[in-house]
């Protein structure tokens, strides 16, 4: 029989320790945005807020100029991801069979580049094609980043099951174009809305580039900086929306991510028609 | 390439290509407006600059602590969460948080006056003239990140070998030395490099946390523009050039890593 030595903690219960410190260790310090975001009154050395109330929230909602920037924050961000997967599907498909790190290291370009130089430089010449200082100018420089990010997520869809899926569509005289909005896309449809949300997170996070180009156009992470010296309970308030996409991708790339694993089980399990068979199955 | 490939490679090229141009230009611009004469004087004035020279030392001092102190977190992370995905899975949030909301977090807790403040029944901290929140700040973002990395290279070949260890007789110290650490040092440092890329081309994190003086590259340019107008937009233009070159070499030296991680693991995958 197992036992553990005397006077030694049993590696299950030390591994639970650790586990319960990193998770404290990370939700913690969240959980101090909400409190602070419902701070009506946190003054001196009070550890814990002598008023609570939703002045914050009544504050941000009843500013225009940040429900406007909320509002172009998620319409710059929608508009961004769906032209980014769009352009990154064909790219994905590419660089998925083929493995290209010539292509991989282009899409990884602009990661490497400082948000800065890439706001200031396309500031210098987006005026030439009639693009001085809009939305239409922020979508630009938010798609070089958006797209390398899409094109990540919807490369590990093109495997053999989905070659399959196309194979049997085909044969059975679907056209191209049918088969791609019938079948290709809603059998990728995880890395799909994962490539969306990750298009949108990356668009929605920009700072510096909407900085440069926006021409004062107020976007969330442009109005959330001078609130948070400001007015720590309104920025708090921000804060919490401007978390709110991202963390809703993390749930999104968790999904995707155990559908993967379940696929890569399936043919174990259930015999090799499983895999086909399940990613027309619902979530 | 098939055709329809090529819009994504073309826009992505193009704009990341036009932007770094763009910048260029406007660093050997002599005057206002555009044509009325090219030069170097932008180059000569900002590398003379001891605010820019100190900006550079500054940038590279955050970059190097917060990587240095987020790698040695995430090899703890990774040795201690081995076989914790639930722990694992929390440590992807401060990943997907953005910079500035993480920077607001710092605020609330070790601004001036902050809960760290409270907690400790502080009056309120000095200036930091360290660079220490700003680091921190990338720690919280960049530890987990690298974390991830290396639990993801602790797969099932290293628990393999390391068995195989066991039973040739190394011990728990051996293992970790000669079997982990070779497994985990090339992932570590290439995204160590990709964390320390970011941190120099950063600008709302310091430009909230960090000190007035000396400034990171990033608010560095944006304040030369703010002080002396659109006519400084050349030096501006200088100073994010440097962080470019920086953060292009940072990337490179990755890539490299990253290769040479790939040719191993395609030996390893041939000896097994």
């Amino acid at each position: 029989m197992n036992r553990a030595p005397v006077g030694r903690v049993p590696v299950r219960a030390r591994r639970s320790t650790l586990e319960a410190l990193v998770v404290a260790a990370v939700v913690v310090p969240f959980l101090a945005l909400v409190v602070q975001a419902v701070a009506d009154r946190w003054q001196g050395q009070a550890l814990i807020p002598q008023a609570m109330g939703w002045r914050g929230v009544r504050l941000a909602a009843g500013d225009p100029i940040l429900v406007r920037a909320v509002g172009a924050s998620l319409a710059v961000g929608a508009v961004v991801a769906v032209a980014a997967v769009v352009l990154a599907w064909p790219a994905a498909r590419y660089l998925a069979r083929t493995g290209s790190r010539a292509g991989w290291a282009l899409l990884a370009a602009p990661v490497l580049v400082p948000p800065l130089v890439l706001g200031d430089g396309l500031a210098a010449w987006l005026p030439a094609i009639g693009l001085r200082g809009g939305y239409a100018a922020i979508v630009v420089a938010h798609l070089p980043a958006s797209i390398a990010y899409a094109a990540l997520a919807l490369a590990p869809a093109f495997g053999p099951e989905l070659d399959e899926v196309d194979a049997t569509a085909a044969v059975l005289g679907a056209s191209p174009a049918r088969r791609l909005v019938t079948v290709v896309v809603p059998a990728a449809r995880r890395h799909v809305l994962l490539a969306l949300a990750l298009g949108f997170t990356v668009s929605w996070s920009q700072y510096a580039t909407s900085l440069t180009v926006g021409g004062g156009r107020p976007m969330l992470p442009l109005v959330l900086v001078p609130f948070v010296r400001r007015d720590p309970q309104v920025a708090a308030v921000l804060s919490l929306v401007f978390l709110a996409p991202p963390v809703l991708t993390l749930a999104a790339a968790a999904r995707a991510a155990g559908h993967r694993r379940a696929r890569r089980a399936g043919p174990q399990d259930e015999g090799a028609g499983a895999g086909i068979g399940r990613v027309h199955s619902p979530v | 390439m098939p055709l329809a490939a090529l819009p994504a490679f073309l826009i992505v090229g193009m704009l990341t290509a036009g932007g770094v141009i763009g910048v260029v230009r406007t660093s050997l611009q002599e005057g206002l407006v555009a044509g009325q004469g090219m030069g170097f004087g932008a180059w000569g004035r900002t590398l003379a600059d001891p605010a820019f020279r100190r900006a550079v030392g500054f940038t590279l001092w955050v970059a190097a602590t917060s990587t240095a102190v987020s790698a040695a977190a995430a090899l703890a992370l990774a040795l201690g969460l081995r076989r914790s995905c639930r722990a694992r899975a929390v440590l992807a949030l401060p990943v997907a948080a953005p910079h500035l909301v993480v920077a607001a977090l710092a605020v609330v807790w070790v601004g001036p006056g902050g809960l760290v403040d409270r907690l400790l029944g502080a009056a309120g901290g000095g200036v930091d003239r360290t660079g220490w929140a700003v680091a921190a700040v990338y720690v919280a973002k960049e530890a987990p990140f690298l974390a991830l990395l290396a639990s993801a290279a602790l797969d099932e070949a290293t628990a393999e070998l390391e068995a195989t260890a066991a039973v040739l007789g190394a011990g728990p110290w051996a293992r970790l030395r000669d079997v982990i650490l070779p497994r985990l040092l090339l992932p570590l440092a290439a995204g160590g490099l990709v964390s320390a890329a970011f941190v120099i081309g950063a600008v709302e994190v310091p430009l909230l946390l960090g000190p007035s003086s000396p400034r990171m590259l990033g608010p560095y340019a944006l304040d030369v523009v703010r002080l002396h107008g659109p006519v400084a937009r050349a030096d501006a233009a200088v100073a994010e050039l440097v962080a470019a070159a920086v953060m292009a070499g940072l990337g490179a030296a990755a890539a490299l890593i990253a290769r040479r991680q790939r040719r191993r693991q395609r030996r390893w995958a041939g000896c097994r």
